[in-house]
């Protein structure tokens, strides 16, 4: 039975040129092409490939950020395609993701091929995914916009943009310059993704963007309201004050 | 001579400072003392009594009372350079000088002496019959004159010739650093490894394709490479540089669109080196929209001025992910080198297109090749 193959990259060279591989490795079957992130969402809704080859860097959504708006756990199996990114290079080497490096030869193909397909058999990849993009940050590589999905429609937000994040059950709310969006993750993996010198978690179910706090006003009993520059208000429990009131000695 | 100040408001740039005026003093020392020789010679030549110290007296208030004069000679100089166009015109004021020189050195003299004999208890001081003292001092005195502003404009002409050495000497070190950025960029890993794919790509199934791919570049790197010290080239060579890396990323990239819309008229005209590739490549490179990229490259001549445009419909100036402008260091370096060839007379202008996307917009003094030659540009 042949696998069924994406392929993703905006280079339309690049694409032909892993159509030939694939014609003279098989048995596989190019279901479909992408040259952008966004149509790489939309044709592995649509064409549920097994295996998809993804370009890291796009114009518009790049590779990772494709996995996050498809939700990792639904995710084909994936062998990344990179000219060079540091920090991704890293990445897969330790979450041991398969990758290919452009430009690439006929016997470093099959080699990410034959590991592709027994990750297929072994039945994919999702945790690896998951535990890949949670590991990015270790690699100095935080995350700088977020990948907001509205049914069909996907925009990016940076990160920049967001005053504040909260836990909202399975999702997490964001307020942004732009009025409210929702992502579909947790606020303590998000957080993890997230750059702390920006992001601060002020309560269990709020994380607030630093460079948007105005001011912090006493409250009863030691306690503190976090005073964000749109004039809106969040608590600042207790546990959380060390962060943003510096030595934790005085917090006891 | 053409001494003409930056700024003639500012006098006090026309003095020396501290250490000149202890050299100045110095020498006219030098010279009171060799005259004061002179005169003692002729005395005993003479074979009459030596009066020495009266004449180490006047020929020492004579040297040292140019001291206070040189301060409104100076700034007269400076003021007044006298220039190819405008020495016939500017020669009467320094007579003028000259003889204002001349009159308040003499009354300082006479003055001078009236007090020291005084003081010394040698009698009244007989100066003789002063029209005749002023005219005989000033055949010395016009020629101290012309003296003083031979010297000012020597130095002047030193300090602009230094100036002019570190500017070409700044304009090279820019130039060596655009043609770095322009190596950097196409060393660039992104740019290189995915243009040897493209390459790659076309091994098995277009060999002639892969051969070409592989001329690009070599003709690309080999661009930047030279180490011509050239800071101006037609823009038709500059277009054709252009054209290389053009050829690149339209083989990779079918939804890049790239109108020149240089009429052959303007092709003539010089444009710094290096000054469009780095521009398209900053369009081309930072472009983060999924889909068609339109870039424009735009010239026109208007009277005296060329204009110069590089527009994509990319995402523009603000919009960059996580804030950041989608502006390149080149850029800044692009500014520097205009700043140093032109001056003031010319334009650099980053604006966000109405559509949406980035356009740099350049104005630059019209020239030819054959001008430049002729005309420094300042």
């Amino acid at each position: 039975m042949s696998v069924r193959v994406l392929i993703v990259d905006d280079e339309r060279p690049a694409r032909s040129k892993l159509r030939g591989h694939l014609a003279r490795a098989g048995p596989a079957e190019v279901v479909g092409e992408a040259a952008d992130g966004e149509a790489a969402v939309r044709a592995i809704e649509a064409l549920a490939p097994d295996v998809v080859f993804l370009d890291v860097r796009m114009p518009g959504l790049d590779g990772f950020e494709v996995i996050d708006a498809v939700g990792s756990e639904r995710m084909p199996v994936v062998v990344f395609v990179t000219a060079y990114d540091r920090y991704a290079l890293d990445a897969f080497e330790v979450e041991a993701v398969d990758y290919l490096l452009k430009p690439y030869d006929e016997e470093r193909f099959q080699r990410a091929w034959r590991r592709a397909r027994e990750s297929l058999d072994r039945g994919g990849g999702a945790a690896r995914l998951a535990r890949l993009l949670a590991g990015l940050p270790r690699q100095g590589r935080f995350l700088e916009r977020l990948v907001v999905r509205n049914g069909e429609r996907i925009t990016l937000v940076p990160v920049t943009r967001i005053r504040r994040l909260s836990a909202d059950g399975n999702y997490v709310t964001l307020d942004t310059e732009n009025g409210k969006a929702r992502v579909r993750d947790t606020l303590s993996r998000l957080e993890s993704r997230l750059d702390p010198a920006r992001f601060a978690r002020i309560h269990r179910s709020t994380l607030v963007n630093l460079d948007r706090v105005r001011e912090l006003t006493p409250w009863s009993h030691g306690d503190y309201v976090v005073v964000l520059d749109d004039g809106s208000r969040s608590r600042l429990s207790r546990r959380y004050r060390h962060r943003l009131l510096g030595d934790p000695e005085e917090t006891r | 001579m053409d001494a003409e100040p930056r700024s003639s408001g500012d006098w006090r740039a026309a003095l020396p400072a501290a250490r000149g005026w202890w050299l100045i003093a110095a020498f006219l020392t030098l010279i009171a003392l060799l005259n004061f020789g002179v005169r003692m010679a002729d005395y005993l030549a003479a074979g009459k009594q030596v009066p020495w110290l009266r004449i180490l007296v006047q020929e020492l208030t004579a040297g040292w009372l140019i001291l206070p004069l040189l301060v409104p000679v100076l700034i007269w100089i400076r003021r007044f350079p006298l220039q190819r166009s405008n020495w016939l015109r500017r020669l009467p004021l320094h007579l003028a000088g000259s003889v204002a020189f001349g009159v308040l050195h003499t009354l300082g003299i006479w003055s001078s002496r009236l007090g020291l004999y005084a003081l010394f208890g040698w009698g009244r001081y007989e100066y003789g019959r002063m029209p005749y003292r002023f005219v005989m001092e000033y055949q010395k005195q016009v020629v101290a004159y012309a003296l003083i502003y031979a010297v000012v404009a020597v130095l002047a002409s030193l300090r602009r010739r230094r100036e002019e050495a570190l500017r070409t000497a700044e304009l090279e070190h820019r130039l060596t650093e655009a043609r770095l950025e322009a190596l950097r960029h196409q060393l660039n890993p992104h740019f290189l490894f995915n243009t040897l794919n493209t390459v790659s790509a076309f091994v098995h199934d277009d060999p002639g394709g892969a051969e070409t791919m592989i001329a690009r570049l070599s003709d690309l790197l080999r661009s930047s490479l030279e180490t011509g010290s050239k800071q101006e080239v037609t823009l038709a060579r500059e277009l054709a540089t252009l054209d290389i890396y053009l050829d690149i990323v339209r083989t990779r990239f079918e939804s890049l669109e790239v109108a020149i819309d240089v009429p052959e008229s303007v092709r003539g005209f010089l444009v710094p080196t290096l000054l469009l590739q780095p521009l398209v490549e900053n369009a081309v490179s930072h472009n983060d929209q999924p889909g068609r990229l339109r870039v424009s490259v735009r010239a026109r001549a208007e009277r005296d001025t060329l204009r110069l445009e590089v527009a994509d419909d990319g995402r523009g100036i603000g919009a960059g992910a996580a804030g950041m402008p989608a502006v390149g260091v080149g850029l800044s370096n692009t500014q520097e080198r205009l700043r140093r060839l032109y001056g003031d007379r010319y334009r650099f202008e980053l604006a966000d297109r109405a559509g949406g996307g980035l356009a740099v917009r350049i104005a630059l003094p019209l020239r030819r090749p054959a001008e430049a030659a002729t005309e420094a540009p300042r």
